[in-house]
């Protein structure tokens, strides 16, 4: 990414670390990471299991610090992007209050961020993931692809211009996981930026203009779409810059 | 535009509470007042020779005390280490969160569910104590009630310590116990520590220190000081608790 066109995202030399037990062993996440994501753009994040995607995706979104390394977010630091509300994350584990009805869920969320007009905002994001109709529906009654959408809901409520999707299209089916390419382009046209995790090769193709893929804690490639195309697909590329 | 802390905190104390209800709360509530109501009218028989209303009191108490350890302990587990496991606290950080503000609200919110097992649990003794004839003091209930969930409130702060330390459930739960149980051994403590040689009486202080005595909190002790004592305590911990789960990572 040489243009001069200003990046959204920004992971430079990133190292991490996670401590596996008391005696103080720790194990290496990320060795280095460096790309940027432009503006407008929806950058999907590949690699293997352990290869440090959803810890750049946490790193990113301000949740862990970096021992090495910086995060930027529109220019800023991750941690203050996050604590502006500059930034939405979709989490793996997405533990949502079953109780609650979605439309309670995100309204509860906008009154803790402060966001005035929170009516118009919860409607505008639940408009977006296609779940108006349902949002009077207890959480509890969600199916799993429902339940994503609604995760999807949470990341983009308060319009942040930067969103991180960490296995979106996880178990989801493909009349779902369609749904959601079809908010995710919607983010796109919108001028957001998105960037995802994803182990779903084809839809990440389908899905993304940029491709980032990490292999054990390193950067292996990190290219446009049309790279990919250039280079047999993702699937070859996959292949041939991993050891899965 | 962003919520000032204690406007947050507010807001995350009104979704610990909605949590605690979820949890079935009145129903582990409503229990407690079936097992003092019942467990008294049969064991009143069998009062071990104490007089009657001395032995409806210590039931009542014992009963509250154990049930209310187990509460607060299984309440903290739920809403701190229940929150991180499901990743629900994600989002709330996303939301410009601290993480002292969250896990402080949960121990307030577990402190409010405390405070009412305490209110049903003396109001269930005046009850009881009336019902058997027996002269009913508020003033000496609420007294007792309030030292109950000083009680109450220290071992919460156990348990918060303990969830911010340990990432697993069984380790967080040994810790808390662990602790209540030092905390209600203090009496051992102090005897070792007069008795034993040098070393042993530099352990034993250090615990006494370390760890906070229940019997300061009885009615040996004036209510002022067991308040004092056992907030600065309560504090200590929460503050610990903070500095541990700051390390954390989610």
């Amino acid at each position: 990414m040489t243009s001069a066109q200003p990046l959204a995202i920004r992971a430079e030399s990133l190292v991490k670390y996670y401590q596996t037990d008391w005696k103080g062993r720790r194990r290496r996440a990320l060795a280095g990471v460096s790309f940027g994501v432009l503006r407008g753009c929806v950058c999907g994040l590949v690699g293997p299991n352990g290869s440090g995607k959803s810890t750049t995706l946490k790193l990113l979104a301000g949740l862990l610090k970096p021992d090495a390394g910086r995060c930027e977010i529109h220019q800023e630091s991750a941690e203050a992007a996050r604590r502006r509300g500059r930034v939405g994350y979709l989490p793996e584990a997405l533990g949502l209050p079953e109780y609650l009805s979605g439309r309670e869920f995100l309204r509860g969320l906008a009154q803790l961020s402060g966001q005035p007009e929170i009516e118009e905002l919860v409607s505008s994001a639940l408009l977006l993931v296609g779940l108006e109709a349902e949002g009077g529906r207890r959480v509890g009654e969600y199916s799993k692809g429902m339940r994503q959408r609604l995760g999807l809901a949470q990341a983009v409520l308060g319009d942040p211009p930067v969103v991180l999707l960490d296995e979106p299209a996880s178990g989801l089916d493909p009349r779902a996981a369609a749904q959601l390419g079809a908010a995710i382009a919607q983010l796109r046209a919108q001028g957001r930026t998105v960037l995802l995790s994803s182990h779903f090769l084809p839809q990440a193709e389908e899905w993304c203009d940029q491709v980032v893929m990490l292999e054990k804690g390193h950067l292996v490639f990190n290219g446009s779409i049309a790279t990919v195309a250039e280079s047999g697909g993702l699937d070859q590329l996959y292949l041939e810059r991993t050891d899965a | 535009m962003t919520l000032s802390a204690s406007r947050r905190m507010w807001w995350l104390v009104q979704q610990g509470l909605r949590e605690i209800v979820q949890l079935r709360f009145a129903w582990i509530a409503g229990l407690t007042t079936v097992v003092m109501l019942t467990g008294a009218s049969l064991l009143r028989e069998f009062n071990f020779g104490a007089e009657e209303g001395r032995f409806l009191r210590d039931y009542a108490e014992a009963t509250l005390a154990l049930w209310g350890t187990v509460v607060a302990l299984m309440l903290n587990l739920a809403l701190v280490q229940g929150g991180v496991a499901r990743g629900s606290l994600v989002m709330t950080f996303m939301r410009g969160v601290r993480r002292h503000e969250w896990l402080i609200s949960r121990w307030v919110s577990v402190g409010v569910a405390l405070a009412w097992l305490t209110l049903l649990g003396y109001a269930t003794l005046g009850v009881l104590l009336a019902r058997y004839g027996h002269a009913v003091s508020f003033g000496e209930l609420a007294i007792g009630g309030g030292r109950m969930f000083l009680r109450l409130a220290l071992i919460s702060s156990f348990a918060l310590a303990a969830c911010a330390a340990a990432q697993s459930l069984l380790l967080a739960s040994g810790l808390a116990l662990g602790l209540t149980l030092a905390a209600q051994l203090s009496s051992i403590w102090e005897w070792a520590g007069r008795h034993g040689g040098s070393a042993a009486r530099w352990c034993w202080q250090g615990l006494e220190w370390l760890v906070p005595a229940f019997r300061m909190l009885d009615a040996g002790t004036s209510l002022g000081a067991a308040i004092t004592y056992a907030l600065g305590y309560s504090a200590l911990y929460a503050m610990l608790a903070c500095a541990l789960f700051s390390r954390r990572e989610i």
